[in-house]
Formats: C-alpha cells, sequence, structure tokens
C-alpha cells in the first residue's frame, strides 16, 4: 500500500513536474460535487503565464476561475461545462483571459473529458493551451481579408469569381460594380448559379462557357468584347478577362474575370466614325460640284500661287489639258503660255490676277473683270471672285477663285445697246406719229420728227401736253372723239397711264387753233418701270385726214349718185354678184309693179317666170341681161323683155342694159348695174312709129347709161383719191422742204456781215416759185376731188400736160416708169375743162405705165404735143402718149374707146370710153394706133381757140 | 495731196429741193454742185477734194440706193446722205446699212443736214488723209531693195539681227546693214515708228 502510495506520489509528482513543463499551457483537475459545488484540485504552473495569477490562487479560491475571463466569455464557459456534466461529452472551448499583471487580453483553448466519480462528482482532467498567437494570426488574416475585398469593391473595374458545375456557371463572388451592373445585391448571388440570378440570359451564359471553355484549352488568359444590356436596359461594351485559376473548394474549376465598360469609349468611336462618313460624303460631294459646275473654279495650294489646280471647267476655259498648272505664276516655264490676259485692252502682269491678289493679300478680291486673249485670237470676257485660303494662323496659304465667262453676256449688252439705238432711229424715221408721256400724270409728253413736224407742228422735244403746266405747253389744241370735244384726262395716253392698260386705236380729230384739223387713228400703251408701276405711256398715231377727205368725196358722190337714181325715169337695179338684188330706184319699182321689200335679195332667176320674149315665149331666168353680164363680164344692151306687172295685172316692155362691175385687179364681176326704160306704148299697127320710137329708146337708155357710167367714174375717182394721199403728200412735202430750206439758206445769208442781199432776193424768189407750186398743187387735189361744172376757159395745153405728169409722177416712179415730155413751143390756146383735159392725159398715162408693167426692158413713156393743121385748115392742138408696152391688136384699135372694153385684167373699160367722151365734147377726136417697134400710141387732137363759138 | 475746197454734190430729181439745198450749203461756203439724176452724177468728173453726196431715195432711172450701190461696187467711196420725202423703214435700214452717214426725211432742219454734211466731210477728209499716208508709206517701202523687203518684216517682229540672219542664211554684219537701210528709206526713227509704219502699210496692201 505505501508502496502504491509511494508509486501513486511518485506518478503525481512526475505528472505536476511533466505539466509544469507543458509550454504555453497547464494541465488541470476540475470537479463538481453532487451538491453543484465546483473546484480546482489541482492546475499546474503554467497557468501563471496565462493569467498573470499563480496556480495556487485557483485551488485556494473558485471564483478566481471566473475572475480571470472575460465577463463576454463567462456563460459560454458555464454552458459548455453544465452541458459537459450533464452528458459526459468532451468539452472544448476558447475563451479569453485577462492578464492580471499586465492587462492584455489572451486566448486559451479548453478541452478534457468529464469522468464521473463514485461520489457522484463529476472530475475533468484537461488541458488549457494559450492559443493567443494563433488567434492573432487568425485576426490579421480576417483584416487583410476585408483590405482585400475593399480593395476588389472600391476598383472602377467589374471583377469576380466564378466555376464551371456541370455545364453551368456558378457565381463564387464578385465585386459591387459587377452587383450594381447586374442590378443584384452583391451577396446575393453568391454561390448562386448564374442561370437563378435573373440578371443574365442563356445566350449570355453560353458565351460565357466559351469564354472559360478557350481558356482552359489554350491555359491562357482570354479576352474578349462583347456587349448586354445592363440592369437599367442600357446597352454596355465590356471587355473581358478571364483566367483560370485552379480547382475551387468543391473540385469544380474555377475563373477570375475581369470587365472593362467600353461603352463610353465605344460610343465616342462610333461618333467619330459618323462624323468621318459625313466629312468623307461632303468631300465627295464637293468633288462631284467641281466637277459639275460649269463655273471655272481654280485653288492656288500656296500665297504666291506657284501651283494652281482647277476643275474641268477651268481647264477647259483656258484651253489647257488636265492635270496642267493653271497658274500665270507657276515657275519655270510650268505657266500656260498659250493665252494673255488683259484689263481694257491693257495687259496685266500676273501678280494683278485677282486670285493672286487675294492669295498674297489674304483679302478677298469681288468681280474682278478682264479679258482673256488666246493666240488664236479669241477673246474671252470674263470676271472673277476670289478669296484667301487662311492657315490656323490666319496666314494665306493659297486661295480659290471662280471665273465665269460673260463674253456672250457681254455681247448680248452690246446687241441690246444697238437695238436701242436702232429703235430710237426706227422711232424717228417713222411715218407714224408717236408721243411718249415721260410721266403718269402726262405732265410731259414728246412726239418724234412725225408727230412734231406734220401733226403738232412743233419742235423737238417740244412738250405737247394738255396737262402740261400752265406756260410749258408748246401748243394748243382740242381732241374730238365721234364729235364730242375730250377733257385731257379723256385722251389715250392719259387713259393708258391712268389705268395702265393699252387704250385701243380708235379715230380722233385734233383742231388746232388756226384752224387746222387733223384727223389722226391713235391706239396708247402704259410704260412701266422696273417696279412694275406705271412710268408713261406711248401714243401712236395714223395721220387719217385724207383718208377721211376722201370717205367724205365718197359719202357725197353716193349721195348725189342716189339723187341722179331715184329722179331717173329709168329703172335701175343694182345686183350681187350672185345676182341678188342690192337696190332698186322708184323707177323700177314702178315699172316693175313690186316694191323694194318685195325685190330685195331676189335674183333675176327667181322672177323670170314672170318674163317673156318679144314672140311671147318665156325668158330664161339665166338669160336675164343682168346674169349675162354677170357671168361673160361684158356689158350688154337693148335686150327686149316683156315683165309680167302684178298691179296692173299685164306685161311691160322694157329695153334693158347690163353694166358689170369690177374690183381693181379681178377679172370676174362683183356686181351688176341694170338700167331699164319702159317701151311698153309700142302698137303693132304703128309699128314703123314705134320702131322710130323705140330706137329713140334706146339712145335714151344709152343717155341713161352714159349717165351712170359719167356717175360710176366719180365714184372711181372719189375712191382713187384715198390712194392718191401718199402720192399727194410726196408732192406737196417736195415744195415745202424747198420753202422751209431756202427760208433758213435766206436766214443766213441775211446773218452774214454784210448781209449777202443778192442772195436773200434769190431765196425770196425760190420761196415764192415753191409756195406757189404748193398751193398749185393743192388747188389742183381739191379741184380734182370736187365735182365742178364742165367748163370752157382758154387753156395752155403745155401746161395741163405738165400737171397731169406731175400728179402721175409718183405713180410712174413706183412703177419705174421713166416718162419724157417733148412739148411744142408756142401753142395755140384752146377752150376747155382743165380737169377733164387732165383727167384724159392722166388716163392716157396711167394706161400707158400698165401696159408696160411686164416690161423687162426700158419702160418709156413720152408725151409731145404740137401744133397741127387740120384738112380743112383750121388749127388745133395734136398731143401723143406713146407707150412701149404689150400694145394691142390692131382690130381692137377702135374698140378700145368702146365703154366696158378692157384689155387690161381688173380694167373696167371706162378709161377711155370717158376719154372719148371729154375730146369728143370739146369739139376734138382721139384715136390709137400700134406703133412700128413696140407699143402703143394714143393721139387726140383739140380745135384751137381762145373764144367760146358764138 | 490736195488742196481743194471741199465739195457737197446734191442729186434730187426736185428742182425746189435741188435749189434749195444748193442756197443753204452755199450760205455756210460750201463748194455745191446739183443734178437731178443719179447718171448726170455718174457723169460728172469729180474733182480731188473732200466731198459728200446728199441723195434723194426715189429717183427717175436709177434709185438713190441704185447710185449707192454702184458706187460701192466701184469702190468709190464717198459718205452719202440720204433724203427722203416719205421713208419707210426698210428702205432706211437699208440705206444705213449700206453704210449710208445719215437718213434725213423732208422736209428737215436745215441744222441737221449742215450737221450731217460736216461730219460727212470730215469723214472723207480724215480718209483723204489716211489714204495720202499710206500711199506714201507704200512707196517708200517699194523703194525698198528685195532683199530689204525680206528684212523689214523680220525687224519688225522683233527678232534680234543674229536671228534674221540665221533665218536668211547670211551674215549678222549683213543683216545690220540692211536694217540700217531699211531705217534710213523708210524714214523712221526709232523701232516702234516703223512697227507702225509696217502696220499701215499692210492695212492697204490686200493679203
Amino acid at each position: 500500500m505505501a508502496r502504491a502510495q509511494e508509486a501513486l506520489q511518485e506518478s503525481e509528482s512526475r505528472l505536476r513536474a511533466l505539466s509544469d513543463n507543458v509550454p504555453d499551457g497547464a494541465i488541470y483537475r476540475y470537479r463538481v460535487d453532487v451538491d453543484g459545488t465546483s473546484h480546482v484540485d489541482f492546475i499546474s504552473a503554467g497557468i501563471e503565464r496565462l493569467t498573470g495569477m499563480p496556480a495556487a490562487e485557483f485551488v485556494r479560491d473558485i471564483a478566481n476561475v471566473e475572475r480571470n475571463i472575460l465577463p463576454e466569455d463567462r456563460d459560454r464557459l458555464r454552458a459548455a461545462i453544465a452541458a459537459s456534466r450533464e452528458h459526459l461529452t468532451r468539452f472544448e472551448i476558447e475563451v479569453r483571459h485577462t492578464h492580471c499583471v499586465t492587462g492584455e487580453t489572451r486566448w486559451s483553448l479548453l478541452r478534457s473529458t468529464p469522468v464521473r466519480c463514485p461520489d457522484g462528482s463529476t472530475t475533468w482532467d484537461g488541458l488549457e493551451i494559450d492559443i493567443t498567437e494563433q488567434k492573432r494570426a487568425e485576426e490579421a488574416l480576417r483584416e487583410s481579408e476585408t483590405k482585400l475585398r475593399n480593395f476588389f469593391d472600391s476598383a472602377g473595374v467589374m471583377r469576380g469569381i466564378q466555376e464551371l458545375v456541370g455545364g453551368r456557371i456558378l457565381h463564387v463572388r464578385c465585386n459591387e460594380a459587377v452587383a450594381t451592373m447586374l442590378g443584384v445585391e452583391r451577396d446575393s448571388v453568391s454561390g448562386k448559379l448564374a442561370a437563378d440570378t435573373g440578371a443574365n440570359s442563356k445566350d449570355l451564359e453560353l458565351l460565357w462557357i466559351g469564354f472559360y471553355q478557350e481558356c482552359l484549352r489554350t491555359g491562357q488568359p482570354f479576352s474578349r468584347e462583347y456587349s448586354r444590356r445592363d440592369a437599367k436596359g442600357q446597352e454596355r461594351w465590356l471587355h473581358a478577362t478571364v483566367c483560370y485559376l485552379g480547382t475551387g473548394s468543391s473540385g469544380n474549376p474555377r475563373f477570375g474575370y475581369t470587365l472593362l465598360d467600353l461603352t463610353e469609349r465605344k460610343r465616342v468611336e462610333e461618333a467619330l466614325r459618323q462624323s468621318e462618313r459625313r466629312e468623307r460624303a461632303r468631300a465627295a460631294e464637293l468633288e462631284a460640284l467641281m466637277e459639275a459646275t460649269p463655273a471655272a473654279i481654280f485653288i492656288a495650294h500656296d500665297a504666291e500661287c506657284r501651283s494652281m489646280t482647277g476643275n474641268p471647267a477651268a481647264h477647259a476655259l483656258l484651253q489647257r489639258p488636265a492635270g496642267t498648272n493653271l497658274s500665270k505664276s507657276a515657275p519655270g516655264g510650268e505657266a500656260p503660255q498659250n493665252f494673255r490676259t488683259l484689263k481694257d485692252g491693257v495687259e496685266i502682269s500676273p501678280s494683278e490676277l485677282p486670285l493672286q491678289k487675294a492669295a498674297a493679300s489674304g483679302k478677298p478680291v469681288r468681280n474682278y473683270a478682264f479679258d482673256i486673249v488666246f493666240d488664236d485670237g479669241v477673246t474671252l470676257n470674263v470676271t472673277c471672285d476670289a478669296v484667301p485660303l487662311l492657315d490656323e494662323e490666319g496666314r494665306s496659304c493659297g486661295g480659290v477663285g471662280v471665273m465665269s465667262d460673260v463674253t456672250e453676256l457681254q455681247q448680248t449688252v452690246n446687241e441690246v445697246k444697238r437695238l436701242a439705238g436702232e429703235l430710237h432711229a426706227v422711232v424717228d424715221a417713222a411715218p407714224v406719229a408717236i408721243w411718249i408721256a415721260h410721266d403718269p400724270q402726262c405732265l410731259r409728253i414728246t412726239g418724234n420728227a412725225y408727230a412734231d413736224q406734220l401733226v403738232m407742228q412743233t419742235k423737238d422735244g417740244d412738250n405737247v401736253s394738255a396737262s402740261a403746266p400752265p406756260g410749258q405747253a408748246a401748243v394748243t389744241y382740242a381732241a374730238f372723239r365721234n364729235g364730242v370735244q375730250l377733257r385731257p384726262e379723256e385722251l389715250p395716253n392719259q387713259v393708258a397711264a391712268a389705268t395702265g392698260r393699252p387704250v385701243k386705236e380708235e379715230e380722233f380729230a385734233l383742231v388746232f387753233p388756226e384752224g387746222r384739223t387733223v384727223h389722226l387713228l391713235l391706239g396708247a400703251t402704259p410704260l412701266f418701270d422696273a417696279q412694275a408701276r406705271v412710268r408713261g405711256s406711248v401714243t401712236a398715231g395714223v395721220d387719217i385726214t385724207w383718208r377721211k377727205e376722201a370717205e367724205r368725196a365718197l359719202r357725197e358722190s353716193e349721195a348725189r349718185h342716189r339723187l341722179l337714181s331715184d329722179t331717173m325715169l329709168q329703172g335701175v337695179v343694182h345686183q350681187n354678184a350672185d345676182g341678188s338684188i342690192i337696190s332698186i330706184n322708184p323707177a323700177a319699182e314702178r315699172i316693175l309693179g313690186k316694191t323694194r321689200d318685195e325685190l330685195l335679195g331676189v335674183t333675176s332667176v327667181q322672177i323670170a317666170h314672170d318674163s317673156i320674149r318679144e314672140d311671147g315665149s318665156p325668158f330664161p331666168g339665166a338669160e336675164h341681161p343682168a346674169m349675162v353680164a354677170l357671168r361673160t363680164g361684158q356689158k350688154l344692151h337693148g335686150v327686149v323683155m316683156g315683165v309680167f306687172n302684178p298691179r296692173e295685172g299685164a306685161y311691160r316692155w322694157i329695153s334693158i342694159a347690163a353694166v358689170p362691175l369690177f374690183r381693181p385687179g379681178e377679172t370676174a364681176p362683183f356686181q351688176v348695174y341694170t338700167v331699164f326704160e319702159d317701151i311698153t306704148e309700142r302698137n303693132a299697127a304703128e309699128k314703123q312709129r314705134q320702131e322710130l320710137l323705140a330706137r329713140e329708146r334706146t339712145l335714151a337708155v344709152e343717155r341713161a347709161l352714159r349717165e351712170t357710167e359719167a356717175e360710176l367714174a366719180r365714184v372711181a375717182r372719189g375712191l382713187a383719191v384715198g390712194e392718191m394721199a401718199t402720192s399727194i403728200a410726196h408732192e406737196v412735202n417736195q415744195p415745202l422742204a424747198g420753202v422751209i430750206t431756202n427760208a433758213e439758206a435766206a436766214r443766213r445769208w441775211l446773218a452774214m456781215r454784210p448781209p449777202e442781199l443778192g442772195e436773200v432776193s434769190d431765196s425770196l424768189d425760190m420761196i415764192v416759185r415753191d409756195g406757189n407750186r404748193a398751193a398749185a398743187i393743192i388747188r389742183r387735189i381739191r379741184e380734182f376731188t370736187a365735182k365742178g361744172t364742165p367748163s370752157r376757159v382758154p387753156l395752155d395745153l403745155d401746161e395741163v400736160i405738165r400737171e397731169s405728169a406731175d400728179f402721175a409722177n409718183h405713180d410712174l416712179l413706183k412703177r419705174r416708169v421713166n416718162l419724157r415730155l417733148e412739148l411744142g413751143a408756142g401753142l395755140p390756146q384752146v377752150l376747155g375743162d382743165r380737169i377733164q383735159l387732165q383727167q384724159v392725159l392722166l388716163n392716157l398715162i396711167m394706161n400707158g405705165a400698165e401696159a408696160m408693167a411686164s416690161n423687162d426692158g426700158p419702160k418709156e413713156l413720152t408725151i409731145a404735143s404740137q401744133p397741127w393743121s387740120e384738112a380743112d385748115g383750121r388749127l388745133s392742138v395734136r398731143v401723143e402718149v406713146r407707150d412701149s408696152g404689150d400694145g394691142i391688136r390692131i382690130e381692137d384699135t377702135r374698140r378700145i374707146f368702146d365703154a366696158f372694153f378692157t384689155t387690161k385684167p381688173g380694167g373696167i373699160g371706162m378709161g377711155l370710153s370717158i376719154s372719148r367722151s371729154i375730146v369728143e365734147a370739146h369739139g376734138g377726136r382721139i384715136w390709137a394706133a400700134p406703133n412700128n417697134d413696140r407699143g402703143l400710141t394714143v393721139q387726140f387732137r383739140l380745135p384751137a381757140g381762145s373764144e367760146e363759138p358764138a | 495731196m490736195s488742196v481743194e475746197q471741199p465739195e457737197v454734190f446734191i442729186v434730187d430729181d426736185d428742182l425746189s429741193v435741188r435749189d434749195a439745198l444748193k442756197n443753204l450749203l452755199r450760205s455756210v461756203g460750201l463748194r455745191v454742185e446739183v443734178f437731178a439724176t443719179a447718171q448726170e452724177f455718174l457723169n460728172f468728173r469729180r474733182p480731188d477734194a473732200p466731198c459728200c453726196l446728199v441723195l434723194d431715195v426715189r429717183l427717175p432711172g436709177l434709185s438713190g440706193l441704185d447710185l449707192q450701190r454702184m458706187l460701192a461696187e466701184a469702190r468709190i467711196r464717198i459718205p452719202v446722205i440720204f433724203m427722203t420725202a416719205h421713208g419707210d423703214i426698210p428702205m432706211s435700214v437699208r440705206a444705213m446699212k449700206a453704210g449710208a452717214m445719215e437718213f434725213l426725211t423732208k422736209p428737215f432742219r436745215d441744222q441737221d443736214l449742215l450737221d450731217a454734211v460736216q461730219q460727212a466731210l470730215d469723214r472723207d477728209r480724215a480718209a483723204r488723209v489716211r489714204d495720202a499716208e499710206r500711199a506714201e508709206l507704200r512707196s517708200r517701202f517699194e523703194s525698198l531693195s528685195p532683199r530689204e523687203q525680206e528684212v523689214m518684216p523680220l525687224v519688225v517682229q522683233g527678232l534680234l539681227n543674229k536671228q534674221i540672219a540665221a533665218e536668211l542664211g547670211t551674215s549678222e554684219a549683213t543683216v545690220k546693214l540692211h536694217r540700217g537701210r531699211v531705217m534710213q528709206k523708210m524714214q523712221a526713227e526709232s523701232l516702234a515708228q516703223l512697227i507702225r509704219m509696217s502696220e499701215k502699210v499692210a492695212v492697204s496692201v490686200p493679203d
């Protein structure tokens, strides 16, 4: 027992020695009794190192155990001990002690297994180990991990770790940036399959699996750009780099990834690309424009213009091949030599050229006009606009010039100028009166030469406005239209200016204070300025005074004609070409027993069933003399016809003559006159007497016919007056020109120092002579147009010939007929009517002229006069009119004097017949004979005498 | 060159007009000759003096326009002033196109005629001076030897003696000699003067 005691004590002391040598720890025996009191039976010395309290203190007072432990660990310790005591389970706990000397906190690990003793107490033999250093190391590690994570999260880049798990991606970790991008809580995704986060599409996951497999295959980090939508639905461009990290805790391959957000960079790149595309498009457009534009464009590439290129139009303009230097300032023979440059005819140096100037000065040159003269003499008028090209420092580094060929424009301008000049000349030369109103109110109106000289009788530039301010009008006049006097504002020029519309031509009469009346056909047009405002008007007038005179003469003649036909005993019927009746006289109404109204418009054919021949047979309408005359163009007379007079219920016998009428220049008659006399009073028993009577009546009809002829001649003459107006104007103008010019000359002779009085006197003589001539012409016109009674006055036949020749002069010139007068000296006078004899001569002259119309050679017309002794010894005057025309057949020489016989197309066969009547009325005779060579001579002789035979 | 007085010819078939115009033109100190027809004028021997023709458009026989054409065809250069009592536009256009100086419508203002006549005479006078000058230069040019006539155009073109010598295949010294004679015979004091002369001579010589 003792040995056993000894052995036990020895063993205990060895244990104590052993336990005292336990490094960094202590061995203890802790006991809890059945009543729950606890004791420390034993604790090795190592505890003092842990707690700063000697081991004996723990054995003495159990409270020191708890006192030594940090309060927050005490409950845990108690609970662990209680659990271990109840279940007899191993107990292991980490607790913290406060070192009672140094005050520091140290960690210890307590471990032991409980043993239940027979007395019911429980004993723990255990080991307490100092684990402070280990704990500290753990803490340092935790801290460093936190720092790492902070770094991980704070970096702008997105980072994370994933694993491939059976073909799925598992999030291990990611930083905040990734979570923000995905729109998830960072910690919520850790340990989740990517497909379960709801933040990634299936396609995206496959893409990433591809990344990882590529990385596994190559063993190298793998990079790739891709795009995806972020949590806000925005497209993000990302640059992913993945690398293999080895296998994770569960043996799956683990990868780290880094994402760089490229979205902004991409956006900038895209913007850059678009802007580049736009620039390229603009450059292409510019290039196309340069190619296509007809304007010549030059580009200088340096301030000195040593090198200059141009578009195709520029090369074409300068006639230089493409690719050549276009600069006149180019060095070393590179400059074009095929043209020179001139301004206003003076050669200009290259440095004066607009592009050179602009490039050198840095200032634009606008609208510089100059000429390009090529070696072949071709000249272009061009204008050029040039602007300098400036570099960033504002220094000139070249220039651009645009040149336009204005040659045609220049030519057009010149042409317009020339036309304007011509127009001016034309306006002044025009035989029409033209007035220009220079303002909308027509306060100043001037006329062209014709208007001034012939209408207004004013001087060039005179104001002739009826509205001119007081004292400024050069002439006063009253204007009439249809006999009503007009106010100034009713005149065409003012109406046109006031309304801005053209005024149609109308007839006006201007009456001047001296009693002169001018009839004008006036029309007016407004004039507009560039802004389309009325600035005046132009009025054109044709002098119709002569026409008016002619119309008046014609009207009077017609009135006379009507009076004659109304008072005649013979019936007169006037019919159209189709036979319809235009007019009949009262005698015809009486004889035919029908009224005007019944007959007007009816034809001879239609009334023919009422007509019979002398033998009682019906008279066919087509054979009515009027119809025959119209058909054949021949006149008929002495045709006897019985016409049924419905009033009397009996036939009346008439003797009819029909005369076709021709328009000048036409061969078919356009109208016919039928004249008939009532010859009913004939008696079969007194046939002899009747026949005598009939003959007398036929004569009467012929007389009536002759009267009609004379009347018709006057009508024709009246018509001719209009045509003669121009001839007369010419005839009067000549002596008038003489008067004016001589008067001016006289003024100059008088103005000399000393005055040339002899010349003045000569001038005045000429004025008197010309004045008389003009007066004579006017008198002759009046005499010619008026129908005077035939007179018998002593006449100088040569004078009559000259007057007639003067009268015909204009017409003869027009027909290029040369008229020669061979007038015998000392002709005896004849008694006669001047006008009638003029008519004879005019007739013969015009007939002769017309006969030569188709002559190719010279057209000679000669009028010769000489005294003549008749066979019976009486003295007469012989006049010959010789032409070199076509002549006529010898058998016609007698017939040409018959009324209505004509060889001329369009003639009415009246002239020579009238002429014969006149000559015979003067007691003379007239005849015609063909010339030996060619042409015809008409001769007449008139008895000499200066006194009316008693 | 003539020192004769200028003279005006009038052709008008109308006596009044003829007399009046003669009277007017005499009153300003001009010599005047009148004709009734174009033929009379053609038959007339014109003096060697500045002159002009006042011509009526409508004349018996040859018309004024015919006469103008004939004068032009015969290269008789005389300024023509037309008159007409009844001018129509086509006629005046025709006359002006054929080179008429003026186209006056009767009755015209005396001053218009006098101005036209004065202008025509001035023009004729100037033309005669030019003709005379040209004739003189031409005769000088013809006094040059054939070789000198060859040298002159080359001198005028601005060629150097050396270049002319190469052109004509002769020596520079010879060219220098010819050149001196050309200047002397043409009475040119400078090259510029010679160039002007050569232009005038060239103008008066066809080709």
